[in-house]
């Protein structure tokens, strides 16, 4: 089969690949033809899209009262399973909890190559505020941050130290609960970070971390 | 410096906390259910039409979501495309298993979901697309609506469509392809005005 045809035999199916609806030989040998063809594998991207947006129309149901609590129960008494040691490949905050493995994610997640990835580990001995920074990305590059505190710790801050010692606020997130999770795009190039540090709205450090080396 | 801080973007949230999740984070784990429970419940109750079943089938999605953190992929997709895809797949998993055939949507489901009101998701920032999509869809025929809705929403394959809407199979084909590429037309004139 010449390649055009090839393509065309295809893209009769991709949209049931993109829904899920395709299986067995034919399924395997579209997959292995998109592997191959950048051209047909745009299209499934997008016709994935599609797929996706479709599945999002449906409307919102609240589930029965006491949802969140069986769920609760049911992952407590599933976490043997389920605490075993976490590899967080995707969001590459393994680094200073979990030093290998990241790297080896990426390349098993995907054949292209991975986007520089630095963490940090946020801590402040005295406050009993931890949390993760993850810089992904290199132009623009995007900071994801999250923290976990035992009290309410309102409006915080979040800066950036570069490694001429420049401190840069990248913005303010408010945080009412135990956990919060912000994100922010950054003007600065990854590899001029050093540090990434939240302020309370005095401007007191509330955690902060050394950026890992780009990987 | 000029940063955005993007506080609204709806899909930053979700990837941190699902990072949070990949961590370990339990209460992480909890504020992505009640942010997805809603979600999640409504496509499974959709295609189960059970509300146990479909209880069932979103506790055993989030579990999943929960479990596989670590296997998520940004660049494949956003977090909430793969938590409902995942949620898609065991509810026809379910129903097939239950009812030992392909599932046939009420009529009512065709026009339910272009007639709905965005929801507040739809207003805030990043939902413009699903907002899109959904005017989109309402101005397809209705012939070729049910086709890409049984195929998306269902996971009918082309053979299964033609037998639930008995019209032949290159007819059900025909009518996916046509939804389809006018969808993606519709969806790009909206973006470029």
């Amino acid at each position: 089969m010449k390649a055009g045809e090839r393509c065309a035999a295809a893209r009769e199916d991709l949209f049931e690949l993109a829904t899920g609806a395709l299986s067995g030989r034919r399924r395997s040998a579209v997959l292995e033809h998109v592997a191959s063809c950048p051209l047909c594998a745009s299209e499934l991207a997008e016709l994935t899209a599609i797929a996706d947006g479709l599945l999002s129309l449906a409307p919102a149901a609240e589930p029965p009262v006491g949802f969140e609590a069986r769920v609760a129960a049911a992952w407590s008494a599933r976490a043997p399973v389920a605490r075993r040691p976490r590899r967080a490949l995707w969001c590459a905050a393994a680094a200073g909890l979990v030093a290998l493995g990241a790297i080896g994610g990426w390349l098993v997640s995907s054949a292209s190559t991975p986007p520089p990835v630095r963490t940090a580990v946020l801590v402040r001995a005295n406050t009993a505020v931890t949390g993760t920074a993850v810089v992904t990305g290199a132009a623009p590059a995007r900071l994801v941050m999250t923290l976990s505190s035992s009290r309410p710790l309102g409006e915080v801050r979040c800066a950036v130290t570069t490694r001429a010692h420049r401190r840069i606020v990248v913005g303010s997130f408010w945080m009412d609960g135990p956990t919060g999770a912000w994100s922010a795009t950054l003007s600065v190039p990854t590899d001029e970070l050093a540090a990434v540090s939240v302020l309370s709205s005095t401007g007191a450090v509330v955690a902060s971390g050394r950026l890992d080396s780009a990987r | 410096m000029a940063s955005e801080p993007d506080l609204s973007s709806e899909r930053a949230l979700d990837e941190a906390l699902l990072c949070s999740i990949a961590l370990g984070d339990e209460r992480a784990g909890l504020a992505f259910v009640r942010r997805f429970q809603s979600r999640v419940f409504g496509l499974a109750l959709l295609i189960v039409r059970d509300r146990a079943l479909a209880e069932d089938v979103a506790q055993e999605a989030l579990w999943r979501v929960f479990r596989h953190a670590d296997a998520y992929d940004p660049r494949r997709g956003a977090v909430s495309a793969w938590v409902l895809t995942i949620t898609r797949n065991l509810a026809i998993d379910a129903v097939r298993v239950r009812r030992q055939q392909p599932t046939d949507p009420h009529d009512e489901v065709f026009v339910r979901l272009v007639a709905l009101q965005p929801g507040p998701d739809e207003q805030a920032e990043g939902r413009q697309a699903a907002a899109m999509l959904r005017a989109a869809l309402a101005q397809l025929p209705i012939a070729q609506r049910r086709a890409v809705v049984r195929a998306a929403i269902y996971g009918q394959s082309a053979t299964e469509i033609a037998a639930a809407e008995q019209i032949p199979l290159g007819t059900a084909k025909s009518r996916v392809r046509l939804a389809v590429a006018r969808l993606r037309g519709l969806v790009a004139s909206e973006e470029e005005r």
